[in-house]
């Protein structure tokens, strides 16, 4: 076994290295855009989102009948986002509080995601199978065009929350304050939204709908205990998730035959917990030594 | 006394609720003015209806033209409880957060804004804390920073909401001599504030509300007894 | 035809279940520990069916509410760290919890006759219920009628009892402290009947589809009641509603049945919402 999990790193397969270079972008660009979530306290809306993205896939294979990944993932991005909208909607204008909302949000959107599933199912067949790996992530099966899709749609994300970097900062840590300095609130949420929806489109691929939540909030939980900048934080979710998703898909390509969502989420869990361990002896150690 | 901020016809409303009914209202250039009022007066309200913080109508303008389309001439402090103080940011970093705008694109700062911020640190003497993590400050030390923000604007109009609350009484002097002092370079200055006891010395002009426009003026003609029971019902007598 | 009916009644019975236990869970802004523990209990199924095999229902419910219970204390653990808000030690506290469960399917698989697909999204879910299409509901009907109306009693009388001092604890922390009812404990008194109800209910809609029962009927009560017996018996009304006019839609489509009762769940909330909505915005 140990074998196995040596010849991973030996890159020697192909279409192992590709589809460790896609699940290590996946997990930088899901950490990085998790940073802010985390930040802003909206990292459940992850968790939102990505079950929201199922009724959006199935509807994008229904109306065009192909599986292009191009296709499914505009697909997704349009549920998701809607999800966004109807999230907040319902927090804003009634009395539900925000927890009601995203649980609304995301079990209706997901229900719906299911139903056309099973209708697909039963009604079209062999022609959607792998339609179900959205819902647990097939990092193996990850391709060329995939990853160069990966590649497009994370670095576009990511080239923008960068320009718009400080205002979102502002913005998340005092909104009050950022209108007041003319920074416009409306743009800057709506920027980190569509960002965190396509982050999230392309992660599931690796770790599917259900577990994207812990990709995405992980590696900046994990970060915070190494450094107490903003800008060093980023960085490290991003290193922290590519981290975590070549070690899970590394585990997962040794055990034949498991899918690779959960084990990137063990390792990053187990990374946290270290994490909490490592910083109490610190502190023990720090006031021992009356610091 | 030269007028800054007029405001007209003001009315802010959450749902059925009238928080601010205000017809018509002179905000002093290059004076210190407190808002008072019991809790629920709208004080907050008509702070963040003049920074267009919520819906409201009526008119807030300043020598003439619309606020909202002058924002640059304002600066704000919240009230400091509204904040996640585990935020990963030191003071230096809270403080240059002053200079951003809707043209601050990616992630340094200029060398200006870099000394400005510097400057403004120095300003509430907080200059030795400037790495320091924001939430390894005391209550008085977390009050100076966000007025330091404020300040690296170098805006001449600073609004505060409730900036004396919870905090020591040293830093509250040294708070309001550094105001004098600002009032002195020709800016004014807008409170929020909670302590009827200290208005009368604290400020020049000072607003009454009580849901609408009680009385404004000079502190000792608008702090009168008659007004003040206006404004809160049931008889004030001041021991001291 | 008796089989539609046999379907619809267990679902219904269910979805009431899931809707009185919603509602607390509402009024208490913990739905998403719903979600959480929802997801949480997997790995609890996984032990029970290797230890008991798979007809041991108090076994896997056990075990499955000793799952849900750890993880809300795995969360209320997290907290106590400062860069471990509310979210993060929710979102952390599941994932990891159904990582494991995911993975200890694919380990036992074989062994244990679970296609993980069927599991997490509820195909087991109508697996059971279109066996009863399938073969004479009499066998296999009933059980999951009877284990669905004996959950129903229980939460009815479980609620019955602790009434007032669910209504104090989840109104306000204080108040209840000073009538000497201790909020910690109601707090994992209902998490845990939440995970029971979570764990019975998935039998019949699969871990996934039980947030939509157990959230969007009691979130629909909430928006037009004024008072908690109210909210309980509109969100009774929305629930059997979903479920009735839920299982028409799926025979139409030919899909899930569990997931067409949760979309209409969540038509009629949409409906409910938009009307409240404009009477409050024009009225």
């Amino acid at each position: 076994m140990i074998e196995s999990f040596l010849n991973f790193f030996s890159f020697s397969h192909p279409n192992v290295v590709i589809a460790a270079i896609g699940v290590s972008l996946i997990g930088f660009f899901s950490g990085s855009v998790g940073t802010f979530l985390v930040l802003d306290k909206k990292s459940l809306l992850g968790d939102a989102i990505s079950h929201s993205l199922l009724p959006g896939i199935c509807l994008a294979f229904l109306i065009n009948g192909s599986k292009s990944p191009l296709l499914l993932l505009t697909g997704a991005v349009i549920s998701g986002l809607m999800s966004t909208y109807f999230v907040d909607f319902i927090s804003n204008k009634s009395k539900l509080s925000r927890d009601a909302a995203l649980a609304i949000g995301l079990s209706f959107f997901f229900s719906i995601g299911i139903m056309l599933l099973t209708y697909i199912q039963h009604n079209q067949g062999s022609n959607q199978a792998g339609l179900e790996s959205y819902l647990f992530g097939k990092a193996a099966s990850i391709s060329l065009e995939d990853t160069v899709m990966i590649s497009i749609a994370g670095v576009l994300s990511y080239v923008s929350l960068l320009i718009f970097y400080r205002q979102l900062k502002a913005t998340i840590f005092n909104r009050s304050f950022a209108s007041s300095q003319g920074i416009s609130i409306k743009f800057i949420q709506a920027l980190l939204n569509a960002c965190a929806v396509i982050m999230i489109a392309i992660g599931i691929q690796a770790v599917g709908v259900v577990l994207m939540a812990a990709l995405i909030l992980a590696p900046a939980s994990i970060s915070r205990f190494y450094s107490k900048r903003l800008e060093k934080i980023l960085i490290l979710s991003g290193l922290i998730g590519a981290f975590g998703g070549l070690m899970g898909t590394a585990v997962s390509y040794t055990l034949e035959g498991m899918p690779t969502g959960p084990w990137i989420v063990l390792v990053l869990f187990v990374m946290s917990i270290l994490s909490i361990v490592l910083n109490y002896f610190k502190t023990k150690w720090q006031t021992r030594s009356g610091l | 006394m030269k007028a800054l901020i007029e405001i007209e016809k003001l009315k802010v409303q959450y749902g059925k609720q009238v928080a601010l009914e205000l017809k018509h209202l002179v905000i002093p250039q290059a004076q210190i003015t407190g808002i008072v009022g019991p809790n629920g007066s709208g004080k907050s309200s008509l702070l963040k209806a003049m920074l267009d913080l919520v819906p409201h109508s009526g008119s807030v303008k300043i020598q003439g033209t619309d606020l909202k389309s002058q924002k640059e001439r304002v600066s704000y402090v919240p009230q400091k409880e509204a904040f996640d103080w585990n935020f990963p940011i030191n003071v230096f970093d809270l403080v240059l957060m002053g200079r951003y705008g809707p043209r601050s694109f990616f992630v340094r700062s200029s060398g200006k804004d870099k000394a400005i911020a510097l400057e403004a640190i120095e300003l509430v003497d907080m200059l030795k804390y400037k790495d320091r993590q924001i939430g390894e400050l005391s209550g008085g030390q977390q009050q100076r920073v966000l007025i330091a923000r404020a300040l690296a604007k170098q805006a001449e109009l600073l609004l505060l909401d409730e900036p004396f609350a919870g905090i020591d009484a040293s830093t509250e002097t040294k708070l309001l001599s550094l105001f004098e002092q600002l009032k002195d370079q020709g800016k004014s200055i807008v409170m929020v504030h909670h302590d009827l006891l200290t208005a009368k010395n604290y400020f020049d002009f000072v607003v009454l509300l009580n849901n609408s426009l009680v009385a404004d003026g000079n502190a000792t003609e608008t702090l009168s007894a008659q007004n003040l029971e206006r404004a809160y019902g049931g008889s004030f007598n001041f021991t001291k | 035809m008796a089989d539609s009916i046999w379907i619809i009644v267990t679902a219904s019975l269910i979805a009431l279940s899931c809707a009185l236990v919603g509602n607390y869970l509402v009024l208490r802004n913990q739905a998403m520990l719903g979600d959480a523990l929802s997801h949480a209990i997997l790995p609890g199924l996984l032990f029970a069916f290797l230890l008991f095999g798979m007809q041991n229902t108090i076994a896997y419910v056990l075990s499955c509410s000793l799952f849900g219970v750890l993880s809300i204390a795995l969360i209320d653990l997290l907290k106590q760290h400062r860069y471990f808000n509310d979210d993060v030690a929710i979102g952390l506290s599941f994932t990891s919890f159904f990582a494991l469960g995911v993975i200890l399917i694919s380990l036992f698989a074989g062994k244990v006759h679970l296609d993980y697909d069927h599991v997490l999204y509820g195909e087991i879910a109508y697996v059971p219920i279109d066996v009863w299409i399938l073969e004479s509901g009499s066998q296999i009907g009933p059980r999951s009628f009877w284990i669905a109306l004996i959950l129903l009693i229980t939460c009815l009388l479980f609620i019955a009892v602790s009434y007032r001092f669910l209504l104090i604890s989840s109104f306000s922390e204080e108040l209840a402290k000073m009538q000497k009812i201790n909020p910690r404990l109601w707090h994992y008194l209902l998490l845990s009947f939440c995970s029971i109800v979570v764990v019975v209910s998935f039998e019949s809609v699969g871990a996934i589809l039980v947030v939509s029962f157990l959230i969007i009927p009691s979130s629909t009560a909430y928006l037009i009641s004024k008072s908690l017996k109210y909210m309980i018996l509109y969100s009774f009304i929305v629930a059997v509603g979903s479920c009735v006019l839920g299982y028409f839609l799926a025979t139409l489509l030919n899909s899930s049945i569990a997931a067409s009762m949760a979309v209409v769940s969540g038509i009629i909330f949409t409906l409910t919402f938009t009307a409240s909505y404009l009477r409050k915005s024009l009225g």
